[in-house]
């Protein structure tokens, strides 16, 4: 990238980067005006992209003391109505999910990048895993559903990032782009174009918003009242009411929990749609997400050419969970999810499709190799012709 | 004279909540006293309360005290006042931010947040409303609780209390005092002589949780406090060699039969302009 | 029209204050809690504690006479329950 161009947001072109910078500039180019971060691998060079970039186009970087001081730095400046983000990797996002149900709850568009690394605890910080699948909806005390995406390429990691930004601003909702640690180091070419649809969060007393042709219900989407603007803006982690005041009664707290998740569910259609893969004519259905799939997708490329008809069902949005895509894209067919863990994307996959599926966790600090896929597939039963 | 009962309510009603009134707070306490004089101080100072100041508390029973001002404000998670409040001021620097929470919050729980806000010393004003206990969860043992004193988790003797100026000076606030809230006459000036500094501005305002720490540590009732914070509380003597800023000669004695002993007030650091 | 020294309705006392009887000290005995600050502070000792009870149970402060309307207990009121007013400004008409 060139000096010269560094004081544009959105750098339209072609560009050979890794996952972390694809992050950082779809971030810019959103609209993205505080950065807040902690270092820790695999995710310190989103923010250090960010770091040399942000200032040129009037942001502003900050590093926290830790991951509790970042999260709610993020929530505090999109109180003031501009867009904020955070990153972070595994012991981070453990860290941060006290701010997550706080920004889930008071309904605060804000971005999270979690760059996945092996765990528990310090685990691999320098090999990739995709053990936060559940961590990204139930991590948090709390019911609330936060929409999760997660790319497979550095195209997706920008293009994601962008959808991120967008879907937190027209529903008000925390957003998490979940990457991993291949995605975060591998360099790939990837295009910025010369249009985006960029979305801002709703105002107060003025037409709704349209988010890819679509108005947002102010109903479901209450429009947010923020800092210095007009009349009290108020919010808090406690039970509330409409104006954002305390308000722990029954009724209050049963509508406001449904509600939240409600304006997620009712815009589900706008959020990044699953691939499909050669799966019309497939015997056995690969289930992945990440980068894992890119392993799932050449499997399936070597076994079609031995003959056997497999093929790739790859989640780009994990919550929420495409349910009916998967039912449709599955139906009679021999499902195997493959993960970079012990088990945690084969339980919505069971439990949406009612039905026991084939494993392959692979939990060993790389992405499963095409053979074990492979393997696997044929053991399962993947018939050749 | 009739009086006309539509034209009557609080002289700060319209920087009140009304709807979220009475608050929650015990009778006697001193958050309610300590509210009123930072909208006083607030008020003083010129600004919009709504729309140039936001009024940002962590959890506790100071925690709610966001909700009872017509200000911007957030309640945000336990110890989280002061990123949340580095957030907005990186968001929109325009905006007076206020913190105000309790001593468990911005000392135990949010006490790395402190140290460092002190040493970015970011434009912020920082009131620490210090009852040396956590009133909502039962008066348990605060980082400012006495090591004399008994709470429901004290064995044998508490450790020893963080001294809050001292460790202001340290930290590097730009402005730092200490009052108790027995001071509402003065505290007006002083908060908003702390809100026109440009960088941390720190105030340690003593106060009491009659109802559920005094109540086992020598002072019983809010009238009783009011009192006792006042008598014990001794202006600080500026001298040259600043022997008035040793640790030693900033701490608050308290003796759990009869309450404070000595509380040294003042405005101990000042921004050089 | 003999002036009425002290008015209430459900909400709040009002007492007509002040040497000059300019001023009115408002008791909002809806947010009382009986802590008697104002009576042990008040440098007139112009206040006293009710008999009766509000209607959250508490007794409620009550003004003698005494009251010069120097603030002091609005001040030092940790519940918002305590005003002074002009006396022309909370008069019907006024």
């Amino acid at each position: 990238m060139s000096e010269s161009r560094d004081d544009k947001r959105v750098l339209s072109g072609k560009h050979l980067d890794s996952g972390n910078v694809a992050i950082a500039e779809g971030a810019i180019a959103a609209g993205l005006h505080g950065y807040f971060g902690y270092p820790i691998t695999p995710s310190s060079t989103v923010m250090e992209h960010i770091a040399s970039r942000l200032p040129k186009v009037g942001g502003r970087f900050f590093q926290a003391e830790d991951e509790l001081a970042s999260i709610i730095a993020t929530i505090g400046c999109s109180w003031t109505r501009k867009k904020a983000m955070t990153a972070t990797s595994g012991p981070g996002f453990s860290l941060m999910q006290e701010g997550i149900g706080l920004a889930a709850f008071t309904e605060t568009p804000i971005v999270l990048a979690n760059i996945m690394r092996g765990g528990p605890s310090t685990g691999l910080p320098t090999f990739p895993g995709q053990q936060e699948l559940m961590q990204a909806h139930f991590g948090s005390h709390g019911d609330y559903l936060i929409p999760t995406f997660a790319p497979s390429s550095v195209q997706e990691c920008f293009d994601l990032t962008v959808e991120a930004f967008n879907a937190s601003e027209a529903l008000r909702t925390p957003v998490f782009v979940l990457s991993d640690q291949v995605l975060s180091t591998l360099k790939e070419r990837y295009i910025i174009p010369e249009k985006l649809e960029i979305v801002d969060r709703a105002k107060p007393n003025a037409e709704p918003i349209v988010w890819k042709g679509e108005t947002i219900s102010p109903e479901f989407v209450p429009p947010m009242n923020c800092f210095g603007e007009e009349k009290k803006a108020f919010a808090t982690g406690l039970s509330h009411d409409p104006s954002g005041h305390v308000d722990l009664s029954a009724d209050t707290y049963e509508k406001l929990l449904r509600r939240q998740r409600e304006k997620i569910l009712r815009y589900n259609h706008l959020l990044p749609e699953p691939e499909s893969y050669q799966v019309e004519d497939a015997d056995v259905v690969v289930v992945a997400y990440g980068s894992t799939a890119r392993s799932a997708k050449h499997a399936i490329n070597l076994l079609r050419k031995e003959g056997i008809q497999a093929g790739l069902f790859r989640l780009r949005t994990i919550w929420p969970f495409p349910d009916e895509a998967l039912r449709e894209k599955t139906k009679g067919k021999e499902v195997l999810v493959t993960e970079m863990s012990q088990g945690q994307l084969i339980w919505p996959v069971e439990r949406f499709l009612r039905r026991e599926v084939h494993h392959l966790p692979y939990y060993r600090g790389e992405i499963p190799p095409p053979s074990r896929i492979i393997e696997k597939v044929k053991e399962i039963g993947g018939k050749g012709k | 004279m009739m009086i006309d009962f539509s034209k009557i309510g609080h002289n700060l009603e319209d920087s009140l909540t009304s709807k979220m009134l009475p608050h929650i707070w015990c009778s006697g306490c001193s958050l309610g006293t300590n509210l009123q004089s930072i909208i006083r101080g607030i008020l003083r100072t010129g600004l919009d309360l709504d729309r140039e100041v936001v009024f940002v508390s962590g959890i506790g029973c100071t925690g709610r005290a966001s909700g009872y001002v017509e200000a911007d404000g957030f309640h945000t998670t336990h110890g989280r006042a002061i990123p949340f409040a580095t957030g907005v001021k990186l968001g929109n620097p325009d905006l007076e931010v206020i913190v105000f929470s309790g001593d468990g919050d911005l000392f135990a729980i949010g006490g790395n947040h402190f140290i460092h806000a002190c040493r970015r010393n970011i434009d912020m004003t920082i009131i620490c409303n210090n009852n040396s206990t956590y009133g909502l969860t039962g008066g348990q043992a605060s980082p400012t609780s006495f090591e004399k004193t008994r709470t429901p988790t004290t064995v044998g003797e508490n450790d020893p209390p963080f001294n809050l100026v001292d460790l202001a000076l340290g930290a590097g606030a730009d402005f730092v005092a200490r009052y108790t809230s027995a001071h509402y006459k003065i505290l007006p000036r002083v908060i908003s002589e702390a809100i026109k500094t440009e960088g941390v501005a720190f105030i340690d305002l003593v106060s009491g949780c009659p109802a559920i720490y005094g109540k086992r540590n020598g002072y019983p009732t809010g009238e009783y406090m009011v009192k006792n914070l006042l008598e014990a509380s001794k202006e600080i003597v500026p001298d040259e060699n600043g022997t008035y800023l040793l640790p030693e000669n900033t701490r608050i004695h308290f003796d759990s039969s009869v309450g404070y002993i000595r509380i040294p007030v003042g405005i101990f650091r000042r921004q050089e302009r | 029209m003999s002036e009425v020294r002290v008015q209430h309705n459900e909400r709040f006392d009002v007492f007509i204050v002040g040497k000059k009887r300019n001023r009115v000290f408002v008791v909002d005995r809806d947010r009382c809690k009986g802590c008697r600050i104002c009576v042990s502070i008040c440098p007139y000792n112009a206040l006293e504690m009710s008999d009766k009870k509000t209607h959250r149970g508490y007794f409620y402060p009550i003004e003698n006479g005494n009251c010069t309307a120097c603030r002091q207990c609005l001040y030092a009121c940790p519940d918002f329950v305590l005003s002074i007013h002009d006396l022309r400004d909370v008069t019907a008409g006024g």
